[in-house]
């Protein structure tokens, strides 16, 4: 009685069981069409998953925070998911369908990119859509600001970053990020 | 083998891969602080430090990636490396910059697993955050200097910046600034 549920159970987790199965393609989906920030992300992984009870609203939250402070692409946090949900093939799995639309549209972006930049139509589009993309990144800026400037220390630590980087262009902003890392534990200690 | 000057070379080809690969794999591990963060950072290695792309060029890949759906940064690492390399170097840096990250996030998605909690990493954040929005500064100010190329552009950019903080979404907005300039364009023509 015990042995066939538990060979289907089995079989249901294996790497092209439905359970990968599912992953994938929800991942798939979301990496085709889900646009922008990070939090956009949360709002379709939680309808997408932890409404269909997949994963706990507890688990999804950890996963964005993952996400975000690891280095490297927030949609990491897909990987954590997929390893929660179905152990290293789900991490695998997941991974895959998260990043593989991305590979696909540079492909068929980069070649009509070239051609359209001589189109003066494309190009006073793409000219505006220029300028809306750096608007965004700085809307970005100040909500990072909003979250993260309190008190003095961290004032100190954005002033003296942005005056280092400003002044030596040459300076590697990885650098600045560790320095800002070590000076906030530090201040924190005082 | 003869070869015209300018042309690359196979042994070219195979050093431009593994500066692809190097470049990208660096990023992957040192890039801290979401999308906005990594484009900075790619600028200042890819346009200031090996003057692969012109600041137009990257520009333009902002914008472009910024029009298809998916993650940002990891598209804008696919788009430079194919740009540098053809579809190897697409494949290549994709992968590298994905990678680092993706190990890190199975590592913690092991723990926690095992622990049912993340590594308190709340003290190292606190001084991450302030540094990083110098350093996206510090990007953003060159890139907004030549995005900006008419009184037009610098209109529409702060109309963008009004309906992101109005809450608009960034498709409507990014497509919205596209179509709004070349309505302009067509009352000026007309």
């Amino acid at each position: 009685m015990f042995l066939p549920l538990a060979f289907l159970n089995g079989d249901a987790k294996s790497f092209f069981g439905p359970v990968n199965i599912s992953l994938f393609l929800s991942f798939l989906k979301i990496g085709a069409i889900l646009y922008g920030s990070g939090y956009v992300l949360f709002a379709f992984l939680d309808s997408e998953l932890v409404a269909h009870g997949v994963i706990s609203r507890q688990q999804l939250i950890d996963a964005i925070a993952i996400g975000q402070f690891t280095p490297g692409p927030v949609f990491s946090s897909v990987t954590f998911i997929g390893f929660q949900v179905n152990g290293i093939s789900g991490a695998v799995i997941s991974t895959i369908g998260i990043f593989l639309p991305s590979f696909v549209f540079v492909a068929l972006l980069s070649p009509l990119l070239k051609k359209m930049r001589s189109n003066k139509l494309f190009t006073t589009f793409l000219n505006a859509v220029n300028v809306a993309s750096i608007a965004l990144i700085l809307v970005v800026c100040y909500q990072l600001g909003r979250d993260s400037i309190s008190g003095w220390q961290t004032i100190l630590i954005a002033v003296c970053s942005a005056i280092i980087l400003f002044r030596f262009k040459q300076v590697n902003s990885a650098f600045i990020i560790v320095g800002g890392a070590v000076v906030g534990y530090l201040l924190l200690l005082v | 083998m003869h070869n015209t000057p300018g042309s690359l070379t196979p042994k070219d080809h195979k050093s431009n891969l593994k500066d692809i690969a190097r470049l990208f794999l660096k990023l992957g591990i040192t890039a801290f602080g979401g999308p906005a963060a990594h484009i900075a950072m790619m600028r200042h290695e890819v346009v200031v430090k090996r003057q692969w792309l012109s600041e137009q060029h990257f520009l333009d890949l902002i914008g472009a990636t910024n029009l298809i759906p998916g993650p940002n940064s990891t598209e804008m690492a696919i788009h430079i490396g194919q740009e540098r390399g053809g579809w190897r170097g697409l494949l290549i840096a994709g992968f590298c910059f994905i990678m680092p990250a993706v190990i890190i996030t199975g590592c913690l998605a092991w723990l926690y697993r095992s622990y049912g909690q993340l590594p308190q990493v709340q003290p190292f954040v606190y001084g991450i955050k302030p540094a990083i929005i110098a350093v996206i500064l510090a990007a953003i100010y060159p890139l907004a200097k030549k995005s900006i190329q008419s009184v037009e552009l610098g209109i529409i950019g702060i109309v963008c910046l009004v309906l992101c903080f109005l809450g608009y979404s960034e498709v409507v907005i990014l497509f919205g600034a596209g179509f709004a300039a070349l309505g302009w364009a067509w009352l000026l023509s007309a």
